[in-house]
């Protein structure tokens, strides 16, 4: 047993070329990194040389949980699945799906903090894990089928307890633009693939273990008690969408529970009522994610919110609508939230009906049918918003043979009939035909296959395109600098959310400054929305936390999407949230103490072995030019509004440059070239992998 | 034995005045979390005819409850008063009601145009944003599309409320805000994030 309370103990090794299986310590060797992200950065670092492919059965594919998996930490249900990445444009690299759903909870139960596969099977197989026991089995039958399918064959033989995450024919047939989805309908993207180059259908985990808690019951429980009490609806949005009798404020937020709003398919109808902030029975009421998405008409389709194991917010809206299934043939009832339930209804320009009628409603359902069987990932909404562009301006039609491009009902397409997904989404996941091909491919290898400026594609500010194949992911639509610098760092779409859920959480801008200047310094560190003023440290402290907290989370498996709860719904406590939680929860359940300030050095630690793969895998050390990239459209107002006036987010050129230096100063980095120096990774307890990075003259 | 008499009647007379004061003060808590402004006759005529209470004192018109209504505020820490549209007192618990929505519900009372400028003026100048035209016709408002489409054009012939201003966003939604407190170019910024920008970036 592990000396540690949290951790299982155990980290589970398979090798699928061999069919060896085999075990290691998680405390011995992972205690540093925490879980998650941590094991999966460090096992990369350790065991994957550069150059390696995604595809290569000498890639690996590290599904992390952390020492808060499993324990009733609220919002805790998190898995990280890092490997390299296919989707990474030009030179696969580092990068992380997460997925919410049964899985992470259900594999600490089962004995285990991570699963780390490598090799290749020589046929498709599916992993079982049941209670320390792991087997490879056969998947011959389960291959070629969809997610669901083989969601339910496995369930079948573990029980309905199991948590099952598979990768769907997507996945399969090796489409970069794949997920791994657990639960039904919780995807970690752009990960699918790389499951599916080693033949692995599928891993099935049963438990019937529990987690230690180090510290006392009584101590755990009123921890979590106090944890929740800070909790608001989902993203942590602490004010209600509309003025509730408890509340000082409201704002458009996720908070749209109100007397009256009602889940009409639910038996019997369920009214979300005033909930409030005190009590904690009905944290599960405040968010609609159906409503907040799909508009009213949503509220008469849905039942119920439903989500990660013990976590109270319950993101995931089940939706019922009946008429889905005589149009289409498809089952009326569909789950998800936020990309999820954007899906389907994103690759159309418009609806007969509206933006938000019963057209939107009925693609974004049919969507989630296929894309959740099928496995296809969205890459943030970027495979939609390429396909509106290069559709409407006659890409498609003179890149593909023509009679492909009438064998697409495009008729259908305009005319926002949810129909056509039929026609495009199959053959994403059968790699069907030149454009479903192109489009399975990710954003950069499109560019790179069609012969299309990856240049143009981030000066368009409608594509959202950053770099590396990826999106922006909460930039400076929102938070300013601080957005722009945090979508610089990673080689995928950042998906960062701690800044996010701080400026979107519905608090007047006065209440979020006092705060901001306990958090991280200066009032100055956030501004109203639309109303940038230059660039500071505080926004410079913003990002560093930011990233370091979304390191931590995915490492200790805590939600990112909910946390850090800096902020509260509680007017008593000037509605801040407490910024220890985190070091709190991973105290308590460890046993292994550590300050607020400790842990975020571990946090930082993650991060910059994340930096350091990078810069090894990429060959080079000048990442401020070649990594830390901040496209054109950033820099551009549509109607040529001067830079930090009211009613505009563009930023300005040389105010970035200062904000890029900020930020490696505050990093410890060397500001010319962005990497980190020798002292840096010293500092952080990682001189060997400085050392390694100094042999190949990676280092400033 | 006159002496204990009396001092069982006292005792009796502040049990009873005790009784009357919690009784009075669950009414307000109550109506507060349903969302609700509690009348000192709403108060009376509850401890009147639901609990069958009968006034303690003697001379005020109310049978007293006047004076219980008052001892209840003093000693009960979360009441408080507010003077409604008609200078009269209403009465919440902060408890359960947060004086913001208190002073909506008393603005509520009088004239929907004061009632929409200033919600849209206080949004424009606290958070600062644009409020969506529908907001109105939800609750707490609950305003009629007639009611609505009235005070807009009353509005515009106004001179006070000449600062109240519609902009539109991509998806046909209607924003108000005030020009004391935002531009037109940041509201309509404003509007088509709230409306558009934010369930398009989850």
């Amino acid at each position: 047993m592990a000396k540690f309370g949290g951790w299982a103990g155990k980290v589970l090794r398979v090798n699928l070329s061999s069919g060896r299986i085999w075990t290691e310590d998680t405390v011995e060797h992972y205690r540093d990194v925490l879980g998650g992200t941590g094991i999966g950065y460090k096992v990369l670092w350790n065991e994957v040389a550069a150059g390696t492919k995604p595809f290569d059965p000498a890639n690996k594919i590290i599904f992390g949980v952390g020492p808060l998996a499993g324990t009733g930490a609220p919002c805790n249900g998190r898995t990280a699945i890092t490997t390299l990445f296919p989707t990474c444009w030009p030179k696969p690299l580092v990068g992380t799906g997460h997925m919410g759903g049964q899985f992470a909870a259900e594999l600490k139960y089962a004995g285990f903090d991570a699963v780390i596969v490598e090799g290749k099977a020589d046929h498709p197989v599916w992993l079982s894990i049941v209670d320390k026991k792991a087997e490879i089995k056969d998947a011959r039958r389960l291959w070629g089928q969809g997610i669901r399918r083989a969601t339910i064959e496995i369930s079948q033989e573990l029980g309905p307890d199991a948590a099952v995450a598979a990768i769907g024919q997507a996945g399969e047939n090796l489409v970069p633009m794949s997920v791994i989805m657990n639960s039904y309908s919780h995807s970690a993207g752009g990960v699918g693939a790389v499951m599916g180059s080693k033949n692995l259908k599928a891993i099935g985990v049963r438990g019937t273990g529990s987690v230690r808690i180090a510290g006392k019951k009584e101590a755990w429980e009123k921890l979590v008690k106090y944890h929740l009490s800070l909790l608001g609806a989902n993203n942590q949005h602490v004010v209600p969408s509309t003025p509730q009798p408890w509340a000082e404020y409201s704002s458009p937020t996720r908070w749209v529970a109100s007397k009256g709003r009602k889940w009409g398919a639910s038996n019997p109808v369920i009214d979300t009522g005033t909930c409030d902030p005190h009590d904690l029975n009905r944290i599960a009421y405040r968010t609609t994610n159906s409503a907040y998405y799909l508009g009213d008409i949503a509220w008469q389709y849905t039942v119920r919110g439903n989500g990660c194991t013990g976590c109270p917010i319950r993101c995931h809206t089940l939706l019922k609508v009946p008429a889905v299934s005589a149009k289409y043939g498809i089952p009326e009832t569909g789950m998800n939230t936020c990309g999820g339930l954007n899906f389907g209804r994103s690759f159309f320009k418009k609806f007969p009906d509206g933006p938000r009628g019963q057209g939107n409603l009925e693609a974004c359902m049919v969507g989630m049918h296929m894309a959740d069987d099928y496995g296809i990932w969205c890459n943030y909404s970027q495979l939609q918003r390429d396909f509106i562009k290069l559709y409407y301006d006659g890409t498609i039609k003179s890149k593909i043979p023509e009679k492909e491009f009438k064998s697409y009902s495009w008729d259908k397409y305009e005319g926002g009939d949810p129909a056509f997904l039929f026609e495009l989404l199959p053959r994403i996941a059968m790699k069907d035909g030149e454009l479903a091909t192109a489009l399975g491919q990710g954003t950069g290898y499109l560019l790179e296959k069609w012969g299309l400026s990856e240049e143009q594609w981030g000066e368009d500010k409608d594509l959202l395109y950053w770099k590396m194949g990826h999106p922006k992911h909460h930039s400076n639509e929102e938070v300013g600098q601080c957005g722009v610098i945090i979508n610089t760092q990673y080689n995928r779409d950042v998906q960062c959310h701690s800044h996010t859920k701080f400026t979107r959480n519905g608090l007047p801008i006065d209440v979020q400054k006092r705060l901001a200047a306990d958090i991280w310094g200066t009032p100055d560190a956030v501004d109203a929305m639309g109303a940038y003023t230059p660039m500071n440290m505080g926004k410079a402290q913003m990002a560093k936390w930011s990233l370091i907290r979304k390191e931590l989370h995915d490492s200790l498996s805590l939600c990112n999407w909910m946390g850090p709860w800096v902020a509260s719904p509680l007017k008593e406590r000037g509605y801040r949230g407490d910024d220890s939680l985190e070091s709190m929860l991973y105290t308590l359940a460890t046993g292994d103490k550590k300050s607020r300030e400790e842990l975020d050095l571990v946090g930082e630690r993650i991060l910059l072995l994340h930096r350091a793969l990078t810069i090894r895998d990429m060959g080079t050390k000048e990442m401020r030019t070649q990594h830390d990239i901040i496209p054109e459209w950033v820099y551009h107002d549509p109607n040529n509004k001067p830079v930090y006036t009211k009613g505009t987010i563009h930023l300005d050129r040389d105010d970035m440059k200062l904000a890029m230096d900020m930020y490696y100063e505050m990093m410890g980095w060397d500001k010319a070239t962005g990497a980190p120096p020798a002292e840096a990774y010293k500092k952080l307890g990682l001189a060997k992998v400085g050392e390694e990075l100094g042999k190949k003259n990676l280092l400033p | 034995m006159d002496q204990e008499k009396t001092n069982e009647g006292n005792k009796e007379t502040q049990e009873r005045e005790a009784l009357y004061q919690s009784m009075a003060a669950d009414l307000i808590r109550e109506n507060s979390k349903a969302g609700k402004l509690v009348l000192p006759e709403e108060i009376v005529h509850a401890l009147h005819t639901k609990h069958g209470l009968t006034p303690v004192g003697g001379g005020a018109p109310d049978g007293g409850f006047s004076m219980i209504l008052q001892e209840t505020m003093k000693q009960q820490g979360d009441l408080r008063e507010i003077p409604g549209h008609d200078g009269l007192p209403r009465y919440y618990s902060e408890q359960y009601m947060s004086v913001a929505y208190a002073r909506l519900l008393v603005q509520k009372e009088g004239d929907p145009l004061v009632l929409i400028a200033e919600t849209v003026r206080e949004n424009s100048k606290v958070y600062p944003r644009p409020i969506s035209r529908d907001t109105f016709k939800n609750e707490p408002f609950a305003l009629t599309e007639e009611e609505m489409v009235t005070c807009l054009e009353k509005m515009k012939a106004g001179d006070q409320y000449n600062d109240i201003a519609q902009t539109m966003t991509s998806e046909g939604i209607v924003y108000l805000y005030s020009t004391l407190h935002l531009d037109p170019d940041y509201a309509s910024m404003l509007a088509e994030w709230l409306d558009v920008g934010q369930y398009r970036n989850p």
